[in-house]
């Protein structure tokens, strides 16, 4: 029963997700409660259905005993694997280990590609670049225009001289807020878990357009603080300076810089504590549902071993 | 996964100041440079033979140099170019390798040139508030 209520709300979360919050007008002027909104979707969904697998393996009693009752029951499944209940567990119980296994080893082995990237990329640079206008800035002697951040700690900015050229001192200074707020923000991260749940979970559309909008989401965020120091203006004529001026790249997300643009061009969205109090109970809902309700099966399971001589708890 | 092998580990490590100028050197000089000459530019640092020698050694170990045994000395010279290196590295940066994992964050994407046009038209008409 428990399970497949969890089933169900992870059903729903992965349909309603991309159509609740996905390109709406909405996320461009609250980009930080959209991102919330869209880890917290993916961490729900998955959530639940690991919830739902532990729960078919494991019975509720022996959860809300902790951890001993856990590995027993598990062992307990794969032991009497063939009796038709204990089939059910085991396979519910491989299911569930081979989620969490994928969700962590992609985790895992997206950021070691990244940190492994970064580490080739800068031991590259090293014989190449110059400090630059700012501490945590490098100058590259290249005339192609490009401004890139290498997050880590310290995290790193990499201006080109091309860049340099192209650019007035105001929109290196505004260029140079947006990349650090990428860096001070941990924007990264953010990208490589929704990168990291696509990667687990190549066929969920919910993932794929995840990643795609925490990717453009972090963007206006960066150019929202950028543009608070320096001017909305200034940060959407960089933008163009340095679009204009680079050459094609066939990978390149077509598009987003000019979105971007127009986003800028319009007044910086007024705060609204009232959303953002509202986007934060939902990602908490989203977060909580799956531990409530698991926890909630257990309890009355354990409630009802104890409490009655039936042993007729239906649950699990 | 690919375990890093030997060449792998000195390519992931960056080069110190002293690694970085003597590779500079190379790619400065017109001819494939023997220790000693490279001694000989760096005068005034106060830099022993073997000194020199050892970052030499490291450069050509790492993969930046290649060296050739003319006589009894090797003459040192840079694998690549400084600027096609540049340029190897820029384009990595441009490459959605790094994209896939997060590894780097570009300040644009591309745009194409009428859309750069256009934005740079609705830049002018709406000046920047004084």
């Amino acid at each position: 029963m428990t399970s497949l209520l969890l089933l169900a709300w992870a059903t729903a979360v992965a349909v309603a997700a991309p159509r609740a919050i996905a390109a709406r007008p909405w996320t461009r002027t609250a980009p930080r409660i959209a991102i919330g909104l869209w880890l917290g979707a993916l961490v729900s969904a998955t959530g639940a259905v690991l919830s739902a697998g532990l729960l078919v393996a494991v019975p509720p009693t022996a959860l809300a005993t902790g951890l001993d009752g856990v590995v027993e029951a598990c062992v307990r499944a794969l032991a009497r694997l063939g009796a038709p209940n204990e089939t059910l567990a085991a396979l519910a119980l491989a299911a569930t280990a081979v989620l969490a296994a994928r969700l962590t080893i992609s985790t895992l082995a997206t950021l070691h590609a990244a940190r492994r990237w970064r580490r080739h990329h800068l031991a590259a640079l090293s014989p190449v670049s110059r400090p630059g206008p700012a501490v945590d800035c490098t100058v590259v002697d290249h005339a192609t225009p490009m401004v890139y951040c290498l997050p880590g700690r310290p995290g790193h900015v990499v201006v080109t001289r091309g860049a340099l050229d192209a650019l007035t001192p105001q929109q290196l200074e505004a260029v140079l807020r947006h990349e650090r707020a990428h860096l001070r923000g941990r924007h990264h991260l953010l990208v490589a878990i929704a990168a990291a749940f696509r990667r687990a979970l190549p066929g969920l559309p919910l993932a794929r357009t995840a990643e795609n909008e925490i990717r453009r989401l972090v963007e206006h965020l960066a150019d929202d603080q950028a543009g608070a120091q320096h001017g909305r203006h200034t940060v959407a004529a960089a933008i163009v300076r340095l679009a204009g001026s680079t050459p094609g790249h066939a990978l390149g997300a077509g598009g987003t810089a000019a979105d971007r643009v127009r986003r800028l061009l319009t007044p910086a969205p007024p705060r609204s504590p009232a959303r953002a109090l509202l986007g934060a109970a939902v990602v908490a809902v989203l977060l909580m549902f799956p531990l409530a309700t698991t926890a909630t099966a257990a309890g009355i399971a354990v409630h009802s071993a104890t409490c009655s001589d039936s042993s007729t708890s239906a649950l699990g | 996964m690919i375990r890093p092998g030997r060449r792998d580990r000195g390519a992931e490590r960056s080069l110190g100041p002293l690694e970085s100028e003597v590779m500079n050197r190379l790619w400065a000089a017109d001819a494939p440079l023997t220790v000693r000459q490279m001694v000989d530019s760096l005068t005034g640092k106060g830099l022993a033979y073997t000194t020199v020698m050892t970052v030499l050694d490291n450069l050509h170990r790492k993969g930046w140099a290649q060296r050739e045994l003319v006589g009894r000395a090797y003459r040192y010279r840079p694998r690549i170019g400084r600027e096609e290196h540049i340029s190897q590295v820029m384009a990595d940066a441009l490459s959605s390798a790094g994209d896939q994992h997060a590894a780097l964050a570009r300040f644009v994407e591309t745009m194409s040139p009428e859309e750069a046009a256009l934005l740079r038209a609705i830049l002018h008409d709406r000046p920047k508030p004084a």
